[in-house]
């Protein structure tokens, strides 16, 4: 298989080499985890010009040799301008990872960093067979050195993109699960805020508490963790991240009185410092970290910003209420909205104009029951935005849900229906964007 | 009648020519010849000078090794003055050729296993994040060590091998060129003296 890989790599490297290379042909494809991993990947090049490569081997040459013959052969077309190139071996038949580090890079990622974050970051992921997971987490952990560093002043001098050998090698103990947990179980209270329960698990993450069935989490939640790795780093990075947010934290509580949101005082200033979901479960607050997985996604410099296509799915439409009044971006960041203001006594904050099928045309000015809405405008920051997701050019085909739907409901249903969803209630509209296909969105009304 | 002297014939001046031809050619081949010589044993040197670079470094992360290893161990006085010996040895042997460093490489092999054996006694002492750092730094500076050798080896391969030309000889012998030593590791840390017989 060796010699296979070695024969195609010129024309890899002509063709411009992808950043992932598995030899073993066995790592599961996991597309939500190689899209992150790509954008972690683009940034490290875009704003650091790092060139960092992942290899996935069985290969039985020594791990250090085969990375650094590796890095040499990779390196031959860096796509690095500095000399700044990161190589991660994964050899699956040894059990064994290596991070190979550029001559240029080994001021920033010394051999005990790199070390560290082998055991301490990556390998919990392998230890799940997780490989892919492992992959991702290892981008991560290189770009948040990276963006630390140029913080402190820079990555440093350019150089020639090569390998002295510098890195480091760790057991990988794939598939080798650590049936331990450690630290004791966190209770919450009856009449404990968010606010509490939040600083609970600052205390936890500050002990080294990694047991995923702390019931500070929902039920949710305590299943999602058993499936990943909780590691000393990931609750390191938390703690740097949510201590010095606390202070300025404040909580919102949605009408339906089960949910609360806390969140920065002023989100679009500090965008490191993301927003907590908290849902109540046998009277007591506990933080929803899986519906925070599913919503929320950080770019490389940590700032928080909605997934566009699941903010408003499944639970996540419970806690869009917390944002109202701001607008959100293409790229799912919150912004301070921009034009006209929502009208002080609009529930909703759209603009219908007319429609009707064609069919209905004739003699439609005496029929108004057959003249339909389709939204002229939605007002940036409104509920109707934030909470329900609809857009201009939503062409309204239908209304309510289950014993409650009214197909092809007309101007009038369709107003009517709107103003009278209770406050805290979830509303139902079935949208053809654009004349697109037909969408169902969803949210809690205001 | 002529004012000018005679001067000497066609032939001669062919004669002279050639002669001055000859030794500009080989005196031009001469030093390219002696360049190449020089470059590539600079190589091969400059490949030596990263080991050694690479060697001191490891001798220097040694008592701090001891240092943590000392702060979880009792009554292993022992050991420590033996690594102590050993390290102590190495640093000496460092910057004295490729025998000097094959002899410092094993002796602080054997000085650093020692402690790693040591270390294997005390779960807590492996766990303790000091001693994981220093770990990972001991086992980078060997690496970077072997990938020093190869490269080393790789100049000393280029050097010898143009060395042993026929036509390189002369210029070799006459510029003092000598043929240079690989640098081969045998990791038996007990008997580092038995290693360094010999090499031609």
């Amino acid at each position: 298989m060796r010699w296979l890989f070695f024969a195609f790599l010129p024309l890899w490297l002509y063709a411009g080499l992808p950043t992932i290379l598995d030899e073993t042909g066995r790592i599961k494809a996991d597309l939500k985890l190689l899209r992150m991993y790509d954008d972690f990947n683009e940034g490290l090049l875009r704003d650091h010009d790092i060139d960092f490569r992942t290899v996935i081997t069985d290969d039985e040459e020594d791990i250090n040799l085969f990375a650094n013959r590796m890095f040499k052969e990779l390196q031959r077309e860096s796509r690095s301008r500095s000399g700044r190139a990161l190589l991660f071996v994964i050899n699956r038949k040894q059990d064994l990872v290596r991070l190979e580090v550029s001559a240029a890079l080994e001021g920033v990622y010394t051999d005990a960093f790199v070390s560290y974050i082998e055991r301490e970051g990556i390998v919990p992921f392998l230890r799940r067979n997780d490989i892919a997971g492992a992959i991702y987490r290892a981008t991560e952990l290189v770009s948040d050195r990276a963006i630390d560093a140029t913080k402190r002043g820079g990555l440093g001098r350019s150089g020639k993109s090569a390998s002295y050998g510098a890195g480091a090698k760790t057991r990988a103990n794939i598939g080798q699960r650590n049936a331990t947990a450690d630290g004791a179980d966190i209770t919450v209270s009856a009449g404990e805020t968010p606010k509490e329960v939040i600083e609970k698990y600052l205390a936890a993450l500050r002990e080294g508490n990694r047991r995923a069935d702390l019931q500070i989490f929902s039920k949710a939640s305590r299943e999602f963790f058993a499936k990943r790795p909780i590691t000393k780093i990931s609750q390191k990075n938390e703690i740097r991240f949510l201590a010095p947010c606390i202070d300025e934290a404040r909580t919102f509580y949605a009408p339906d009185g089960i949910h609360a949101v806390i969140r920065n005082a002023r989100p679009v200033r500090n965008r490191t410092c993301s927003p907590y979901f908290f849902i109540k479960e046998k009277g007591l607050w506990r933080i929803d970290f899986m519906t925070m997985a599913n919503v929320l996604r950080f770019n490389q410099k940590m700032m928080w910003h909605f997934d566009l296509n699941r903010r408003l799915e499944g639970e996540g439409k419970y806690y869009a209420f917390a944002f109202d009044g701001y607008t959100i971006g293409k790229n799912g960041y919150i912004h301070y909205p921009k034009g006209k203001k929502k009208p002080v006594n609009a529930r909703w904050g759209f603009q219908c104009g007319q429609w009707h099928f064609p069919k209905d045309s004739p003699g439609i000015e005496n029929h108004p029951e057959k003249i339909r809405c389709g939204l002229l405008r939605v007002y940036q920051g409104s509920p109707a935005e934030v909470r329900l997701g609809l857009e201009p050019w939503d062409y309204i085909y239908g209304v309510g849900e289950g014993s409650d739907f009214i197909p092809y409901a007309n101007y009038r249903q369709f107003m009517e229906y709107m103003k009278n969803v209770p406050s805290g209630e979830v509303a139902t509209v079935h949208v053809r964007h654009n004349h697109g296909p037909l969408v169902i969105k969803q949210g809690i009304a205001p | 009648m002529s004012v000018f002297k005679k001067g000497p014939s066609a032939a001669k001046l062919s004669f002279a020519a050639l002669i001055a031809f000859v030794f500009v050619v080989v005196a031009v081949w001469g030093t390219i010849t002696y360049n190449e010589l020089v470059e590539r044993r600079e190589c091969a040197f400059n490949a030596q000078a990263q080991i050694d670079s690479m060697l001191k470094r490891r001798a220097d992360l040694i008592p701090q090794l001891v240092r943590i290893v000392k702060g979880y161990t009792a009554h292993e006085e022992k050991v420590f003055e033996e690594v102590d010996r050993r390290r102590a040895e190495a640093a000496k042997s460092i910057g004295k050729g490729t025998i000097g460093a094959m002899k410092a490489d094993s002796l602080l092999a054997a000085a650093e296993s020692r402690l790693f054996a040591l270390a294997e006694n005390y779960p807590q002492l492996r766990a303790s994040e000091q001693f994981l750092t220093l770990q990972a730094q001991v086992e980078g500076t060997e690496n970077r060590i072997n990938v020093a050798r190869l490269v080393y080896n790789d100049a000393v391969r280029a050097y010898n091998a143009y060395f042993k030309k026929l036509q390189v000889q002369p210029i070799a012998t006459m510029g003092g060129f000598e043929k240079m030593r690989y640098y081969k590791v045998k990791v038996d840390a007990g008997a580092p003296k038995e290693f360094f017989g010999e090499e031609k």
